[in-house]
């Protein structure tokens, strides 16, 4: 599995909000983007997604161009996207939700289970209605959902928002065993702590411009780029 | 930052109430009595845009409203032989009573249900108007001309059979209720109402009687409905259950659309818009309905959120 | 952070309990909040804590128990009753007049904080609303953007318009849930200086995740796990219990 973003260009109306935008992940990867609120950091996913179409540069996955493919089809190409929010479908059960995953890539009781084993808080919840979970249980939710299209690149946005410590570290855990099934992962985080425990690498956001790009464990030591980007007094 | 947009709104809606008095005076009869009707029926759909535009609540009721202030005058003069500021009085007071009373009963609803209900209700009197037609004549109706005994004020003789009369009679309702309505929305009330529409469940987080203020924007739109009913008796001198049926709810809402939801101005222009769409057409063709629907649909296209609307959004951002 | 907090107590839940269907959310729960304090409210998710603070602001019934407020019971008063005696929730998920304007949805607080009674603001001085509305924006650092569209505001400060609007509503009780959830780091440290500035007037109830916002400013910290709370206590023992940490914290 590879994706390849190259000088990715887009617009909200007249603002330009993503600038020539280059990002690139492997297998078994998992990168990091931080930044800010505004920063690009959704809009970044949402191209990838097919959801926001970039007036120029290309996306390349497992080389197909995705700029011009619409996302039901990227879906089934493999990518699955969780979004900011917990968008799940309320009125449907959390096992309705959960098959809805499945079905996009043909995924079966076996894939279920594996990711019921991930969350075993929504095994006990299998027939109540989505939207009278809890929000952090509705993210869960979420991502559960996603893992459920057996995806060879997942796109998550601030997957840990809501979340209590425990489940951010379990989370995180399920995150860096994605490592092991060749799973890449392009995370979206506001928080550093996130990227130091999981990713092998960091790319940093502003102003719709990747500014800074490394091993995470080179960020890590990087005080000055720290303080300047993302605003830790560590 | 308010203040110079005050006067300008004021100045704009009193302009438009002077230029509907000059218009009296130069136009030919045909478009005055054009006009007179345009503004009954403008302040029925000023009525029924502080409900739907500001209130966010869409009805298929108000034919009832429209119809009690219509009969309730109606009947007073027909039978029993009241004076007209006597009937017109007790047709405010019957649309309250009415008003009041769906305002309990149909508020604890909303959205679909809400449309279903009022119409629901409205139907009912339809076919009460219908079933005692022994009294209301039905379908036919009745004509209360050689009823409507002339009025004195101040020494002024008023007759309702004459033009200028029901002219400037219309033009008072109608300015009376499009200042009302500007007073309401441009308040405190308005500005609840409108927080109602976008976000119920935080209005009443914010600490805002919701319901309270459902019905009292229901009541105020019922009695404006029945004002104009009552004055369509006293102008037109006709009666009949055809202002009860579902068509007569239909009306302003599309009006209200047309002209722009929401907008203070905007169910003035819609009627009129309407109502000169329909004259015109019927005049070429007894198909005309084909030409006002093509004629609205490219409005909308143009106008999303009605010709008002469409304006204030692009150009006049100040407007109400 | 340590306040010489009253013995007064403001809020109090007894037995106060909520199922849905088959499964029971909040079991019976009697919670004590003294006037003066921060309160965190910490817990793991599907614990009970949003549908606990949604029956005590009113915008759900209880199954069974009372909620008294400066000793009245008031179980059976609306919401909005409750805001009108100064208890004032913000929301979770960010629930603001996302189509009016920023001036617009303070106003809305602003106006209702200035009258009491059901009717009262039919008859308000629109000056006075202006000049109290353009203080609570400034305080809260949103005056550039009070013309602009609500929901085209970043979402770091759609959360700070959320918080100005709770302001004028003059809270006794002010109930925040997750008030930082999905803002950065300095969007949060200016949160934190706002509670702790409202807590010199206000009783807080703070609903939160972030476990260093909670042992920086909670006077008391009361955990929450499957619908009763299993723990409560100073910040620090709170960090230090062994349950708390196992089923909580995850270490």
């Amino acid at each position: 599995m590879t994706l390849s973003l190259k000088k990715i260009n887009c617009f909200y109306g007249k603002a330009h909000v993503l600038k020539d935008v280059s990002l690139h992940l492997q297998r078994g990867e998992i990168l990091c983007l931080l930044g800010r609120n505004g920063a690009g950091k959704t809009t970044t996913l949402k191209a990838i997604m097919g959801l926001v179409t970039p007036k120029s540069g290309s996306i390349m996955f497992n080389g197909r161009e995705l700029t011009k493919t619409p996302p039901h089809i990227i879906a089934k190409l493999g990518i699955a996207y969780v979004p900011q929010g917990r968008r799940i479908f309320q009125t449907f059960t959390v096992e309705e939700n959960l098959k809805m995953g499945l079905l996009v890539r043909g995924g079966g009781q076996e894939t279920l289970e594996h990711v019921l084993n991930l969350f075993p808080v929504l095994r006990e919840r299998l027939k109540q209605r989505a939207g009278t979970l809890s929000g952090g249980e509705q993210q869960m939710l979420a991502i559960a959902r996603a893992l459920c299209t057996n995806p060879q690149l997942l796109l998550l946005d601030e997957p840990t928002e809501g979340l209590m410590p425990a489940l951010v570290l379990k989370l995180l855990d399920i995150i860096k065993s994605l490592k092991q099934q060749n799973i890449g992962v392009l995370l979206v985080e506001q928080r550093v702590e996130a990227a130091f425990r999981v990713a092998d690498r960091v790319a940093l956001i502003e102003g719709g411009s990747i500014r800074y790009e490394s091993t995470s464990d080179e960020l890590a030591s990087n005080v000055d780029v720290l303080l300047k980007y993302v605003g830790v007094k560590k | 930052m308010k203040l110079e947009n005050r006067r300008r709104i004021l100045t704009t809606h009193l302009s438009i109430i002077l230029v509907l008095f000059l218009l009296q005076f130069v136009v030919p009869p045909f478009h005055a009595t054009m006009l007179t009707r345009i503004m009954v029926f403008a302040t029925y759909a000023v009525g029924y845009n502080l409900l739907l535009g500001y209130t966010g609540l869409m009805s298929l009721g108000h034919a009832m409203f429209f119809s009690t202030g219509l009969y309730t005058t109606g009947l007073t003069i027909y039978y029993l032989d009241l004076g007209i500021v006597e009937a017109f009085l007790l047709g405010i007071l019957a649309s309250f009573v009415i008003s009041a009373l769906m305002a309990f009963i149909t508020l604890r609803t909303s959205g679909v249900f809400f449309l279903i209900i009022t119409m629901i209700f409205s139907q009912v009197f339809y076919l009460t108007t219908l079933y005692f037609n022994n009294v209301t004549y039905g379908d036919q109706g009745f004509v209360l001309t050689g009823k409507l005994k002339p009025l004195e004020l101040a020494g002024i003789i008023i007759d309702f059979s004459s033009n200028v009369v029901k002219y400037n009679f219309a033009l008072t309702l109608f300015a009376f209720s499009f200042l009302l309505n500007l007073r309401l929305v441009n308040s405190a009330f308005g500005r609840i109402l409108v927080a109602i529409r976008e976000n119920e469940e935080k209005a009443e987080m914010l600490g805002y009687n919701t319901l309270g203020f459902k019905r009292l924007a229901l009541i105020f739109s019922g009695i404006i409905a029945g004002i104009s009913g009552s004055a369509y008796a006293l102008i037109f001198s006709y009666v009949g259950s055809s202002f009860a049926f579902i068509h007569n709810s239909i009306n302003p809402l599309l009006w209200t659309l047309l002209g722009g939801a929401g907008t203070t101005i905007g169910p003035l222009v819609g009627t009129g818009l309407m109502l000169y769409l329909i004259d015109f057409t019927s005049s070429l063709t007894p198909h005309y309905p084909i030409l006002v629907g093509a004629m609205l649909i490219a409005v909308i296209l143009g106008f999303p959120p009605g010709v008002v609307g469409g304006i204030r959004r692009r150009w006049l951002k100040w407007l109400p | 952070m340590v306040k010489m907090a009253s013995m007064n107590v403001l809020l109090e839940t007894v037995q106060l309990s909520r199922r849905f269907g088959g499964l029971e959310a909040v079991k019976p729960t009697n919670l004590r909040v003294r006037q003066g304090e921060i309160r965190a409210i910490i817990g793991t998710n599907g614990a009970g804590k949003t549908t606990l603070v949604n029956m005590i602001s009113g915008r759900i019934k209880p199954t069974s128990g009372k909620v008294f407020f400066k000793g009245r019971d008031i179980t059976r008063l609306k919401a909005y009753e409750r805001v009108a005696i100064g208890i004032v929730y913000t929301f979770q998920i960010i629930n603001i007049f996302k189509n009016l304007t920023v001036y617009d949805n303070v106003v809305l607080a602003v106006q209702r904080g200035l009258t009491k009674g059901r009717w009262g603001v039919l008859g308000l001085d629109q000056r006075l609303v202006d000049r109290e509305a353009e203080k609570i924006l400034s305080r809260i650092g949103l005056s550039d953007s009070s013309s602009q569209i609500a929901g085209t505001l970043p979402y770091g400060y759609q959360r700070m318009l959320e918080l100005a609007m709770a302001l004028p509503l003059k809270p006794e009780l002010l109930i925040l849930d997750e008030p930082t959830q999905g803002l950065s780091a300095e969007e949060i440290e200016r949160v934190a200086t706002l509670i702790k500035d409202l807590a010199k007037e206000v009783t807080i109830l703070l609903i939160e995740h972030n476990i260093r916002l909670v042992l920086e400013l909670a006077d008391t910290v009361t955990v929450m796990d499957k619908g009763a709370i299993i723990a409560e206590g100073r910040p620090r023992e709170i960090e230090e219990n062994a349950e708390v940490q196992r089923v909580y914290l995850g270490i």
